[in-house]
């Protein structure tokens, strides 16, 4: 499963607002297949809005009002004729708190294979699958039945995963994944996400400098800018760590205030 | 709450005053629980010694001076399940509704809820006026365990929304999050996420509006009527249990003790409820939503 | 189905469900309308109140339902007149002057007492109650007999919404007054009842609307003579009672002025219930 080059996701001049507060704007991002890029930030700037605008996540919020032009695999998710079901199918996503439903670890990814119309027999074989993929089969083989809200918080963040891995995405967004882990766990999770590298492309927003610093091959930094949130400095994570071209950003990434 | 804290700081002329205080308040206490252990103590004297097993089989004999309250049992359960049919999927699909199609449409919603809130203030004896003209006349039910309970299920109706939609309303919003997260349809996110994460609630509402409806007479004596024998079909008319203490107490010299003994079952019936609704409240909400 | 049409179908089956749920409100006020026009139309809504008598059913029937709204108001304003201090002597003992335990125990007690069925409390009222009145003065189904079981039914009403309404006042003021050093009466009567007044009175109102819609308890308790009391132990009629009395009757007009009395007690009742909102703080659909 090795993906086409090419840019996976394209946004241009987005602009995001909250009634009549504009939390984003200007924005322009684009992101390469199979790499994974990092978005970093002062918190509040805007990050896990930008996230959910990519699978209309922002759709459920009233008065959230999305302008401009964004591209998954050459297709305007924007208009209103996409289909929705088949988007969020493609792009998978995982949030910083880890929260499976409350049902059987086994439910939890058999549950959306069956609304996307997986075929009954492949079920099995595909709960298997993704969570081997993640990690946590031989922790959980035994008790597949369980409710999932018995696991420990790194094995329900990787039952997340495994739930969004098990339908097929091209894409997985990651709302910082592993700041509501411990340590071991936060390494477990990371780990599994610099393994999806040439495989998905992966977004992973995190406050965490050297975690970017290991996992990611791009990064793109959001900064505030007259109370609007926007990105002021994206491209290679070498080249941004070393070679900053906007001095804010630069600041930021070493850790100084800006 | 704080029992004391205060109490350290009294000087002697408020400590007087405080003595007062305990007093009346709980002079006041004291009527209320003695006229409730008074009520209870006269049922029982009345009721207590026709609670046999054949009270609760028998048939009402001898205009149910004598016998026992099978029947009424059975018109009663036959009314609440009719009333339950109606209100529930009804008050369920209102609160998800309520709850679930966001803000879009905020002037209907605004209609909806006041229009609730004053079907809550609708006094029992006029939904007896309008079922006896709309279900019994109207559409032609008659004087039926069915026109009853219909017109109960209006009654409760709010009751079961406002439950329910407290329920949807505690759902923590990950589970929304996620479920869209993941390409889950409205339907399904609905049926298999939101609705058993709500059923605690929609228990509660159950036992709350049945509650309403079981201590209901004033709307039933002109819906479902008096008839004491066994009703044949909901399109018969049939006594709940209310209705049969209020015809004793009224109507029949001498129908004391049936009516009290009626009563104590009508109550313990009651305190069973209100102890359900206050036990899944405390055990799923953390709260006493049953208040 | 696909999920797209799933979801066009369950937005229907919901909002028609919705719909049908608001609109139940207003096909109850529609028919009641309809079914007093007669009343209105051909009757006069003037001799409701000028026919000096109520005697619907006679050759010359008289239709002045002045003594059941008397009735139904004196009983109204003499069950919330001793409810709502006994209510709140009530709540404050058990907020002020009870253990923990024993404090949990009460409210529950008032919640039980308050869920009595009141066809129970009419029953009692006409066992027990009614022959003690008529010991000391007959004939004992009156005025006084509704006021005393009224009040019962409602008074927990009253406990309970003052409870909430006490147990909303910032627990930092109580803090102060302890700083202070301030007696619990003075802490009482100076801040704990002035701060919550406004849910105590909406309390009573709440109790106001739910006596005046009672019928039960004053049907049975009150002997439903259609006259104004010359004193408390005279028998009366509630405008309840009347409807509960003689929905049965068939002549177009009586039954007309029935449904008349009783579109106007639902429009009386959403009226307090209309007041007492802005003193309750809305939980419910925010
Ligand atoms: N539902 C909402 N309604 C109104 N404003 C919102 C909403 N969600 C977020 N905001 C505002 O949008 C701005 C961006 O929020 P967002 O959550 O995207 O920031 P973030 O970069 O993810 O922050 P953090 O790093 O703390 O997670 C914030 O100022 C926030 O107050
Ligand atoms: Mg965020």
């Amino acid at each position: 499963m090795i993906a086409p080059p090419g840019n996976a996701i394209e946004v241009k001049q987005l602009q995001v607002r909250y009634g009549s507060r504009t939390v984003l704007g200007d924005v322009n991002f684009s992101a390469s297949r199979g790499k994974v890029t990092a978005l970093v930030g002062p918190s509040g700037c805007g990050k896990s809005t930008f996230l959910s605008t990519l699978n209309r996540l922002t759709d459920l919020v009233p008065g959230c009002h999305v302008s401009g032009e964004i591209w998954v695999d050459h297709c305007r998710i924007d208009s209103p004729d996409c289909d929705l079901g088949q988007l969020r199918r493609r792009i998978g996503m995982v949030f910083q708190k880890p929260n499976p439903f409350p049902m059987s670890i086994k439910k939890n990814i058999a549950m959306p294979l069956k609304e996307h119309r997986f075929a009954k027999s492949e079920i099995n074989d595909r709960v298997e699958d993704s969570l081997i993929k993640a990690g946590l089969w031989n922790e959980v083989k035994e008790r597949l039945n369980h409710s999932a809200l018995r696991l420990s918080g790194g094995q329900m963040q990787r039952l997340c995963i495994a739930r969004a891995l098990a339908l097929e995405p091209e894409i997985m967004l990651f709302d910082e994944p592993c700041s509501a882990l411990d340590p071991v766990s936060s390494d477990v999770v990371e780990d599994l996400i610099a393994s999806f590298r040439g495989q998905l492309t992966v977004l992973i927003v995190t406050h965490n400098l050297s975690q970017a610093n290991r996992i990611a091959d791009d990064v793109s930094v959001f900064w505030i800018r007259e109370n609007t949130g926007t990105i002021i400095e994206s491209g290679p994570l070498k080249r941004v760590f070393s070679a900053p071209q906007d001095p804010i950003a630069g600041a930021f990434l070493q850790g100084r205030r800006g | 709450m704080s029992e004391g804290s205060l109490g350290k700081t009294k000087t002697p002329l408020y400590s007087m005053f405080d003595v007062v205080f305990k007093v009346i308040g709980w002079g006041c206490a004291a009527i209320l629980i003695g006229a409730f252990l008074w009520m209870m103590a006269s049922l029982i004297a009345k009721g207590g010694g026709r609670l046999t097993a054949e009270f609760f089989s028998g048939e009402p004999t001898n205009f149910g001076r004598s016998g026992g309250i099978g029947t009424v049992l059975i018109s009663t359960g036959l009314v609440l399940g009719i009333c339950l049919c109606l209100s529930l999927p009804l008050g369920i699909l209102t609160a998800a509704w309520l709850s679930e199609t966001v803000l879009q449409r905020r002037r209907l919603r605004f209609c909806i809820t006041r229009s609730l809130d004053l079907l809550a203030a609708v006094p029992s004896i006029v939904f007896g006026l309008f079922g006896m003209v709309f279900f019994c006349q109207t559409l032609q039910m008659g004087f039926s365990i069915l026109s009853g309970g219909l017109t109960l299920a209006l009654m409760i109706l709010p009751i079961v929304v406002t439950t329910v939609y407290a329920a949807f309303e505690s759902i923590p919003s990950y589970i929304r999050l996620n479920s869209t997260a993941l390409g889950l349809s409205k339907t399904t996110t609905l049926w298999r996420l939101l609705l058993p994460a709500a059923a605690p609630g929609v228990m509660v509402g159950t036992v709350l509006g049945v509650s309403r409806a079981i201590a209901e007479t004033a709307a039933l004596i002109f819906t479902s009527g008096y008839v004491t024998r066994m009703p044949e079909s909901v399109f018969d008319s049939g006594r709940t249990m209310s209705v049969h203490i209020y015809d004793l107490a009224v109507n029949v010299s001498g129908g004391e003790s049936s009516a009290a003994a009626t009563a104590l079952v009508l109550m313990a019936v009651l305190f069973s409820f209100n102890l359900v609704a206050a036990g899944i409240s405390r055990f799923y909400y953390n709260d006493s939503a049953a208040v | 189905m696909s999920p797209r049409l799933n979801d066009r179908v369950l937005t229907l089956v919901l909002s028609g469900a919705a719909i049908v749920s608001g609109g139940l409100v207003l096909l109850v006020f529609l028919f009641l309308a309809k079914q007093s026009l007669p009343a209105i139309v051909s009757v006069g809504i003037s001799r409701l109140f000028f026919d000096s008598h109520w005697h619907p059913t006679a050759t010359n029937p008289q239709f002045g339902v002045w003594p059941m709204i008397a009735g139904s108001c004196l009983v109204t304003i003499g069950a919330i007149g001793w409810a709502l201090p006994v209510g709140l002597g009530t709540a404050v003992a058990i907020e002020f002057y009870s253990f923990k335990y024993v404090m949990g125990f009460l409210t529950r007690f008032i919640e039980l007492l308050g869920g009595v069925p009141s066809v129970v409390f009419g029953f009692w009222g006409l066992v027990s109650l009614v022959p003690a009145i008529s010991y000391f003065h007959p004939p004992g189904q009156s005025l006084i007999a509704g006021i005393l079981v009224l009040g019962l039914m409602v008074a927990p009403t009253v406990a309970l919404t003052s409870l909430t309404a006490i147990r909303s006042v910032p627990s930092e003021y109580r803090r102060g007054a302890v700083a202070l050093g301030v007696g619990r009466v003075r802490f009482i009567c100076s801040i704990v009842v002035p701060t919550a007044a406004r849910g105590i009175a909406g309390g009573a109102l709440l109790a106001a609307a739910r006596a005046i819609g009672e019928t039960m308890a004053v049907l049975m308790v009150c002997g439903n003579i259609p006259q104004i009391p010359k004193n408390l132990f005279e028998p009366i009629r509630t405008v309840t009672a009347n409807i509960a009395l003689e929905m049965g009757d068939d002549t177009v007009f009586h039954r007309s002025v029935l449904f008349l009395t009783g579109l106007v007690l639902m429009l009386v009742v959403m009226i307090i219930l209309g007041i007492v909102e802005p003193f309750r703080k809305r939980v419910a659909y925010e």
